[in-house]
């Protein structure tokens, strides 16, 4: 109390941090500062990774926070194991080189992923965020519920970094406001190139425990966000920003991809909406850099050509249940209300979509859900007139599944056998078919994990119903 | 797709390789009926179901799990590659940075980080969740 009676009103932040920093209630962890201009700028913080893992060492949590195992004694055979496996999949990863050359052990080298994204802040200003994590972790819940974890090592198929709070898996770097990009530009490259020189260390050098009689390495193997985060970050020139918006335009798209040169027009075109396995894109893979410099993020990275572009990952969760899946129902609701269907109301678009929306909601009811779209109509689906592309209005991927959900038991009541009308047949089919498939892929006894899922992921309501219908068909 | 996901949720870091080449089959078939209903709806001049770059990204998924099953008999689980925990964790500092003088933001955001990681991994020294795998070791 008396610490903090002393604590100074005009900076008491500073203050009360001291007090608890000395009462053990925060991480005593080094914060640095760069320069990156004049006034608040001139001691900007950032916490490097080389720090937060040194306390995770120091305090015998390393092994759990960013392998998932107890102890670094476990810890050794199952990132050997880690890096036989990834070897299998990259044979030509750089850091294989490095081991051959004795520069690092593989048993003590922990790989891991960097994050950049852009959370809302403070009157909604953009605040892009860079933070680490292990790339492997103690598993998801249906994980361990399945036992799967317990599984002898050369079988086990190593849990996802999931379990256990976010804030003790995943490691601020730095964060950075709008105002503060506006101001000075070169900011967020300047601290990406201060987080790069800290991992080349951490791959080169490592970290040894106090006594020294612990040595690790970190090895960086790529980098995740959504698509404008990782545009941003490699500051790419082949990007979704160039899909073409009209039929043609006068200078010929280069690609939309960074990965590819799916999106290319002109003589060689190759068409990015071509998805099946044998589309002509599938060739180009990794085949062309999509910068104009080396990003910042590689610098000291021992990676080719081809796994630098690879390093740039994207999120196949974001972009089904963000993107995709925003499109397809919307598209579905709209293609049923524009339809021949017997059951709907005669009358205007605005009358059938209060139909549905009027099943929609006992529907929900029905389940004792509130739903996160209040209801369907031209609004919550972007559809303002016949001439619109419907999508989505939602921003939350469990919206999309609940939407997802909603479509399927609509399917089932209203358009199954009773029209002929070829979209909805597609549409019923498209859920029908993926019910099915997820019996052949797990077998009946694994109802219980959808359950254990639902708490994972919150997107899957949907499915468990899917899934219960084909199992037992007369519910 | 939801399925596809589902049966993500339950593997690990690494998935199988004949599951990875189910998985990459269940993906194609999921772009297949949706640029079917594209299709259908552009025979009638309707602007609907848009060809939009994130399935192509979704096809980059399944390519690479066939590619990498045709190496190895452990392939990549896409799921490691998702934000979805990311964007969960990056909801709490701008939680934190809406309640702090915007002058001295970053500093502020990055001192009160300390004291919810402190908290959170000692949470975490006592959550035993995971930590009896690898039966053999």
């Amino acid at each position: 109390m008396r610490a903090f009676a002393n604590v100074r009103l005009e900076d008491a932040e500073v203050g009360v941090h001291r007090v608890l920093l000395d009462a053990g209630m925060t991480a005593p962890i080094r914060v640095e500062t760069v320069d990156l201009g004049e006034g608040k700028l001139k001691r900007f913080p950032f916490i490097k990774l080389s720090e937060w893992v040194q306390h995770l060492l120091d305090t015998d949590r390393l092994s759990r926070q960013m392998v998932g195992v107890p102890t670094i004694a476990k810890m050794k055979p199952v990132l050997k194991e880690f890096w036989t496996r990834f070897r299998g999949v990259n044979p030509t990863h750089g850091i294989f080189a490095l081991e051959s050359e004795g520069a690092l052990s593989l048993d003590t080298c922990i790989p891991f992923y960097s994050h950049t994204d852009e959370g809302r802040s403070y009157k909604h200003l953009p605040l892009w965020i860079l933070s680490s994590h292990g790339a492997i972790g103690r598993g998801t819940r249906s994980y361990l519920a399945s036992g799967k974890h317990k599984a002898p090592l050369r079988r086990n198929p190593m849990g996802l970094n999931f379990l256990g709070k976010t804030w003790s898996t995943n490691f601020i770097f730095a964060s950075v406001l709008q105002t503060v990009t506006a101001e000075c530009p070169e900011a967020i490259p300047e601290l990406v190139e201060q987080y790069a020189a800290d991992v080349r260390m951490l791959l080169y050098t490592g970290i040894f425990s106090r006594d020294g009689q612990t040595h690790v390495t970190f090895a960086h193997i790529g980098t995740k966000g959504d698509l404008p985060a990782l545009v941003r970050l490699g500051s790419l020139k082949r990007s979704f920003y160039n899909v073409p918006r009209g039929p043609s335009s006068k200078k010929a798209c280069q690609g939309i991809c960074h990965l590819c040169l799916a999106g290319r027009e002109g003589q060689d075109a190759l068409p990015f909406e071509d998805v099946g396995p044998g589309a002509g894109w599938v060739a180009t893979i990794a085949q062309s850099i999509p910068w104009n410099n080396t990003p910042a993020i590689l610098a000291g990275l021992p990676l080719s050509a081809e796994d630098q572009i690879k390093f740039f990952n994207t999120d196949l969760w974001h972009n089904a249940h963000l993107g995709v899946v925003k499109h397809f129902t919307a598209s579905a609701y709209v293609a049923i209300v524009e339809s021949d269907l017997g059951s709907l109301p005669a009358g205007s678009v605005e009358t059938k979509f209060r139909w549905i929306s009027n099943i929609y909601k006992a529907y929900f009811r029905s389940m004792r859900v509130t739903p996160l779209v209040s209801e369907i109509n031209r609004d919550t689906l972007n559809f303002p007139a016949s001439t619109a592309s419907p999508i989505g209005k939602w921003s939350k991927g469990s919206a999309s599944t609940e939407m997802m959900m909603f479509l399927d038991y609509f399917c089932r009541n209203y358009i199954d056998g009773k029209t002929a009308d070829p979209i909805l047949v597609a549409i019923d089919s498209w859920l029908l078919q993926f019910a099915r498939f997820g019996c052949s892929l797990h077998g009946h006894i694994e109802i219980q994990n959808y359950v254990l899922y639902l708490v994972d992921s919150k997107p899957v309501f949907f499915l468990a119903l899917a899934f219960l219908r084909l199992v037992q068909p007369e519910l | 797709m939801n399925v596809a996901l589902a049966a993500m949720y339950g593997s690990g870091f690494w998935i199988r390789r004949e599951k990875g080449l189910r998985l990459a089959n269940l993906i194609f078939r999921f772009l297949a009926l949706y640029a079917t209903c594209a299709h259908l709806t552009l025979l009638q001049r309707k602007r609907r179901f848009a060809m939009v770059p994130k399935l192509h990204m979704i096809a980059h998924s399944a390519v690479d799990l066939q590619h990498q099953a045709a190496k190895s008999d452990w392939v990549q689980n896409p799921l490691s590659l998702t934000n979805q925990m990311q964007e969960d964790y990056i909801g709490r500092p701008c939680r934190i940075s809406r309640r702090v003088n915007i002058r001295s933001l970053h500093r502020s955001l990055i001192m009160r980080a300390l004291i919810v990681y402190q908290h959170s991994l000692r949470n975490s020294d006592v959550d035993l969740r995971g930590m009896d795998g690898y039966s053999d070791l």
